[in-house]
């Protein structure tokens, strides 16, 4: 059983994808190392130079995505089978992502570690199904002061002033 | 082999209040996160690496090896009570654990899988003692060309235990080491693949990295995970507490145990293997060796104890090559190799004539974490287990503020926390399309270690890669690996025809 997953997987043309993905980013990588590290490396024999090692690595990268590429270019598109893992598409981690990003990242950054950690919870907690308007508030409420608690007195952690006070002071 | 001075120092530094207190919640944490179905051992490491910076390196070490340990406990009892392994490597443990609670033998399998444990962990720590000297005095031998040889092989064996996923794993591995390049190099200090960001001169360090990588990739894939709803440990467990009777009859299986542990040891020696081949082994050997090996499967308590004793000596066996080496045994052990560093502590073979105090108390402490968790198991078993019940998506959310958090007192810098979140993104691609990501963490943490041993060799040797193969050691290194590569290959062949 599991090996036929595996099976599975391995014929998955989104697999073969990323793979391609990455081996082509190695090699842009691989032809550009020399532009990208530069000069100061032309001071150094090649065998202790800074070169050296990316370049063996991202040849080595290279070369393990051929098959990929092999599979992606071969197979028909009829016979190509594209999916994650067969459970579908991950919608609520993705939504969860983005409120994690939107919400308690940039909020982090604008509106404070309290409000941004508290927010996220309510809209995350919404996103994963609570709707009891009680619950939508308490577990917030602990959580922040539990992060409040843990982080800024306890470890005594210097977060930043939130952006949007320096805004409203000009 | 251990000097008493430097023992009794360990010792009194082992049984300080501020690391006993360490190993107490770091064996709870662990057991904890090693019951949560997806969690382990890893991610309750990785939430409190943050943490544990701010701590002194033995009060952090013992923290950190509690969680190590405690998830290696833990992960057996939701395996034996509702078949759902809580780490991978216990899913030996499910195969007679489950069969034997279904027959209402519940206390026998779970004090089988509790003294398996223990035993394990005991053993290998035993066995760490003993190896650890000799070991070091070998490796006072080495030279860069042997210590590249034995990174090598360790990413060889990592790579070839996903032989079935083996171009993700050898993509997955060198994306690590490619992203130990990021930054400044620190031999020519140049600075390479910062693409003009400032922020990435310093490099890319570990902790974004693996906290975003297990701590957020794992918490989006928990979020698709189904609250377990059952009630089977309500039935299986009347009491809170272990029958000690079953416990004593348990630790009657001495040969068991102590093979067991000898095999898990050795199979975390070997830098990569991981604990799944512990147990594997272990179970494998105990059913052959048994006089009734039909019963193994159907709910024979020797294969629950084989399989978690061969799971939990894995940690001590993988800090014979950290603190000997410098080299992890596993991504778990690399995780460690980073406390030491940021307290200025390099693990090699001097490590144990420059720090004999912290290498005792490393040793004590792998002591008292099994002791620990022992004890804590044996009574509060049923308070531990109903930990499955958690509802998980509020964990996952829980877990990727903590770590986001967490990561912020690290540098105090925004930008870990936006690493951390493209890391997450890639490890739930990842764990979801069940990528070998453990090689990934591997490359990383031994990019270094063998960038600079590879740069040094061709120094010595003004470029002749033939240094490579000049000592005894590196010869017989070099040859393992290619047994690593080619049997394995072979036996597929063969299998085919």
């Amino acid at each position: 059983m599991p090996e036929e997953k595996e099976r599975m997987n391995q014929n998955s043309a989104l697999h073969d994808l990323f793979m391609a993905i990455l081996g082509g980013f190695a090699f842009l990588m691989l032809i550009f190392t020399p532009y990208i590290i530069g000069e100061p490396a032309a001071n150094y024999p090649f065998y202790k130079g800074p070169e050296i090692f990316p370049i063996i690595i991202l040849s080595i990268m290279t070369l393990s995505s051929l098959p990929a590429f092999y599979r992606l270019i071969r197979v028909k598109d009829k016979e190509k089978r594209w999916y994650l893992d067969g459970k579908g598409f991950p919608l609520l981690p993705l939504k969860i992502l983005l409120t994690l990003i939107i919400v308690f990242l940039i909020g982090f950054i604008y509106i404070g570690l309290e409000l941004a950690c508290f927010l996220f919870f309510i809209a995350a907690m919404y996103l994963i199904g609570y709707r009891l308007w009680w619950k939508l508030i308490l577990y917030p409420t602990i959580y922040t002061l539990f992060i409040l608690v843990l982080f800024k007195y306890m470890l005594d952690i210097y977060f930043p002033e939130p952006l949007i006070f320096s805004l409203w002071g000009g | 082999m251990i000097e008493p001075s430097a023992f009794i120092l360990g010792l009194r530094q082992a049984l300080g209040f501020a690391n006993i207190i360490a190993l107490i919640s770091g064996t709870i944490i662990g057991i904890i996160v090693g019951i949560l179905p997806g969690m382990g051992p890893m991610v309750g490491m990785v939430i409190l690496l943050p943490f544990s910076y701010y701590l002194p390196p033995t009060v952090a070490l013992s923290l950190l090896l509690g969680i190590y340990c405690g998830g290696y406990f833990g992960g057996g009892i939701p395996a034996v009570l509702i078949r759902t392994p809580g780490v991978p490597s216990s899913i030996m443990t499910s195969l007679d654990g489950y069969p034997l609670t279904k027959k209402g033998e519940g206390q026998l399998a779970l004090s089988a899988t509790v003294v398996g444990s223990f035993s394990g962990g005991i053993i290998s720590v035993l066995i760490l003692i003993l190896l650890a000297p000799i070991m070091a005095k070998v490796a006072v031998n080495f030279g860069p060309a042997e210590y590249f040889m034995v990174a090598v092989f360790g990413l060889v064996v990592m790579v070839m235990a996903h032989l079935g996923r083996i171009f993700q794993a050898i993509l997955l591995t060198c994306l690590g080491l490619w992203f130990s390049t990021v930054g400044f190099d620190g031999q020519t200090m140049v600075v390479r693949f910062t693409f003009g960001t400032v922020m990435l001169r310093n490099g890319l360090e570990i902790a974004p990295m693996c906290l975003g990588f297990f701590g957020i990739g794992q918490s989006l894939l928990l979020l698709e995970r189904q609250i377990l709803e059952t009630d089977d440990m309500s039935i299986s467990l009347s009491s809170n507490n272990l029958d000690f009777s079953k416990v004593i009859y348990a630790f009657k299986h001495r040969l068991t145990l102590i093979k067991s542990g000898i095999i898990g040891t050795f199979v975390g020696i070997l830098p990569g293997a991981g604990s799944i081949l512990g147990s594997f082994l272990s179970y494998q050997e105990a059913k052959r060796s048994s006089r009734h090996p039909e019963k193994f499967g159907k709910g024979a308590p020797e294969g629950c104890m084989a399989a978690e004793a061969g799971n939990n000596a894995v940690p001590a066996g993988a800090m014979l090559p950290l603190l000997t080496l410098g080299i992890p045994g596993d991504p778990i052990a690399a995780i460690l190799i980073s406390i030491f560093i940021v307290n200025g502590i390099y693990p090699g073979p001097l490590l144990l004539i420059k720090e004999p105090e912290l290498i005792n108390s490393i040793y004590v402490s792998l002591f008292l974490v099994n002791i620990i968790g022992f004890i804590l198991i044996i009574f509060f078993l049923r308070t531990f287990s109903m930990v499955v019940k958690f509802p998980n998506k509020l964990l996952a959310i829980s877990i990727m503020v903590l770590c986001l958090v967490g990561l912020y007192t690290f540098n105090l810098r925004v930008f870990d926390m936006i690493v951390a979140l493209v890391m997450g993104i890639l490890g739930y691609l990842m764990l979801r399309m069940e990528w070998p990501f453990v090689t990934w963490v591997l490359g990383l943490v031994l990019g270094p270690i063998i960038e600079q041993r590879m740069r040094e060799s061709l120094s010595l040797s003004r470029g002749n890669p033939a240094i490579f193969i000049q000592s005894p050691i590196c010869i017989t290194l070099l040859i393992a690996s290619i047994l690593v590569i080619v049997l394995p290959l072979l036996k597929k062949r063969t299998n085919k025809l």
